[in-house]
């Protein structure tokens, strides 16, 4: 009992910091429309995109025709939204289920939702490339931290559960030679 | 069932694993006290090395701009703030005729645009090759030479593009190289000869953008960097300039520096007194909590005499106990801190808004083996008094105490 309700208050936690942080606490940067940027360039300018811009509108998703640009960070903001609630339901289950080999196939589930949520933001999306962005200052390395630790929880609970139920079956197993 | 000899070092983890909750509190003070110990010298060696390499990279003694512009200057050097500003060159020629000015250069500043995405706008500083004695010197020193004709030089927070080169206002230069982490302004800065930035200005009128709005763009300069004689005082000279060249102002680059360092010397004297607050406060707490656990553990010390523990013993296994907390406690303390000051040494830094510059490897190690080696320490030191008291009890009376 002790260890399911540790384990899943880890997850379920964990979970929601990474499913909730990127859109408040540790925030990415949202989307910016043209317009916001004309009014953050304080000067006048005609339609051309001409500077750096254009390498970060070409890593970017156009979000409509209407100049609205997906920055990378929103995209990893919207993975890790989904990624956490996945944990912290894993956390919920582990919780509510009592067989040690299903909650020992849940840690593993588990071990490789943290492996993902710590590769969205570092390789398969990533966040923008300014070093003085939000996503970059914070997202980034909060999101690495925490799935980082999704990760260790996760193994430790695989390892653990799996000595625990090792250990049950040979004391079972024993128990059945001596009947 | 497997037998194993009773070491000191056995007892010691029996006894922490039998009372996990008294272990757990141990741990967590001495987790908070590594935790003030190591996260806030780093915090004092960053902003101390910061402010040093900002020291370093000003060069000027003197830093001329037009009226009004001052606050433009400092965001600029201190806070990477992508700012124009300009003046006629006439200005700089006066400048260079006011007494006590040994060396006067000109600088030349555009804004890159502010990018629709994910980028920043990015601070362009043209210089003149021929008088300059700031960015060059620092150029050579830390990158061995100097750029090639239509090469960039690009600060450490810029991002360059895959083939090396950048593009501003449609205008695709390469980057000979990428200068090492100032922690000033500076490292958002793309700094390039005074004809490039010329050319740009120009391209970025052509493109729609008027940086120069009454100014010629051939004539017109940003700010002038001066060096003063030896023998003058900055401020005296910084007046020569004011009443002798009408509409600039004068920064003064030890006030700025004076400025900084004095929020930065509080900031610093609040961290190392938390520190010390902390560390002291620990000493107190443990050394009070040891007699107390002792205390209530006489019997079983009395117990491990009846077996034949000699004093020396005794004294062992409550070191080495205290030890064991401290140790998981420092580890934990120290482990924490660095999640939280090394991921976020950026964040941290733009939050001071002071320069912030991180510790070389070197001085990191030292900081941590200094910041575990007392919080190792702190158990051991607090608990031998308890530990040579309970040594020291007579075993037949404390086993018969309460009878």
């Amino acid at each position: 009992m002790k260890n399911r309700l540790i384990s899943g208050i880890i997850f379920i936690i964990l979970g929601l910091f990474i499913a909730v942080g990127p859109q408040t606490v540790f925030p990415v940067c949202g989307v910016h429309t043209a317009a916001q940027s004309a009014e953050q360039t304080s000067m006048p300018m005609n339609s051309q995109e001409t500077d750096q811009s254009e390498q970060c509108a070409a890593d970017g998703d156009a979000m409509s025709a209407s100049m609205n640009m997906m920055m990378k960070c929103h995209g990893t903001g919207q993975a890790a939204l989904g990624l956490g609630a996945l944990i912290a339901v894993s956390g919920v289950l582990l919780i509510l289920l009592r067989s040690k080999q299903t909650r020992l196939g849940l840690s593993i589930a588990l071990f490789l939702n943290g492996i993902l949520a710590l590769l969205i933001p570092t390789a398969l999306i990533g966040v923008c490339d300014g070093a003085q962005m939000s996503c970059r200052m914070l997202a980034l390395p909060a999101l690495t931290i925490l799935s980082s630790l999704a990760i260790i929880a996760a193994a430790a609970n695989a390892v653990y559960l799996y000595q625990s139920d090792k250990k049950e079956r040979q004391k079972n197993e024993a128990a059945a030679v001596n009947h | 069932m497997k037998q194993r000899p009773l070491t000191t070092n056995r007892i010691s983890i029996y006894n922490i694993r039998r009372k996990p909750f008294r272990a757990a509190c141990l741990i967590i003070v001495v987790a908070i006290l590594a935790f003030a110990l190591f996260g806030g010298a780093i915090l004092t060696g960053s902003l101390k090395n910061g402010m040093n390499s900002m020291q370093q990279r000003l060069g000027a003694d003197l830093m001329v701009v037009p009226a009004g512009h001052e606050s433009d200057m400092k965001g600029i050097l201190l806070g990477g703030e992508p700012a124009y500003f300009y003046f006629s060159g006439a200005v700089a020629r006066q400048v260079a005729q006011v007494g006590g000015v040994a060396q006067a250069t000109p600088q030349f500043y555009l804004s890159s645009l502010s990018a629709d995405c994910c980028d920043e706008a990015v601070q362009l500083i043209g210089f003149d090759p021929g008088t300059d004695f700031v960015i060059q010197p620092w150029i050579a020193r830390a990158y061995g030479g100097a750029a090639g004709d239509g090469q960039l030089l690009a600060g450490s927070g810029i991002i360059i593009r895959d083939d090396g080169t950048l593009k501003f206002f449609n205008q695709t230069y390469r980057v000979a190289a990428q200068l090492e982490r100032t922690s000033t302004g500076l490292d958002n800065s793309v700094f390039m000869s005074m004809d490039i930035i010329k050319a740009l200005a120009a391209a970025a009128h052509n493109a729609g953008m008027n940086f120069l709005s009454d100014e010629a763009p051939e004539d017109a300069v940003s700010a002038v960097l001066v060096k003063i004689d030896k023998g003058y005082d900055a401020d005296a000279v910084a007046a020569g300039i004011r009443s002798g060249v009408p509409g600039v102002e004068v920064i003064v680059s030890q006030s700025m520096i004076s400025g900084i360092s004095g929020n930065l010397g509080s900031l610093v004297g609040y961290i190392n007194t938390i520190s010390a607050v902390l560390w002291i406060l620990a000493v107190v707490v443990l050394a009070a909590v040891f007699p107390f656990t002792m205390n209530e553990r006489k019997k079983e010390f009395a117990i491990y005499r009846a077996m034949g523990a000699t004093r020396k013993r005794l004294i062992g296994i409550v070191l080495n106990e205290a030890l064991l907390a401290s140790a998981a406690g420092g580890v934990l303390g120290t482990a924490i801190a660095a999640f939280v000051v090394f991921p976020f040494s950026a964040y941290i830094g733009s939050r001071l808004n002071l320069p912030y510059l991180q510790p070389g490897t070197g001085g990191i190690l030292g900081t941590l083996a200094l910041s575990l080696l007392l919080s190792f320490a702190v158990g051991p030191i607090t608990s031998l008094y308890a530990a040579v008291k309970i040594s020291r009890a007579e075993t037949y009376m404390t086993m018969r105490e309460g009878e």
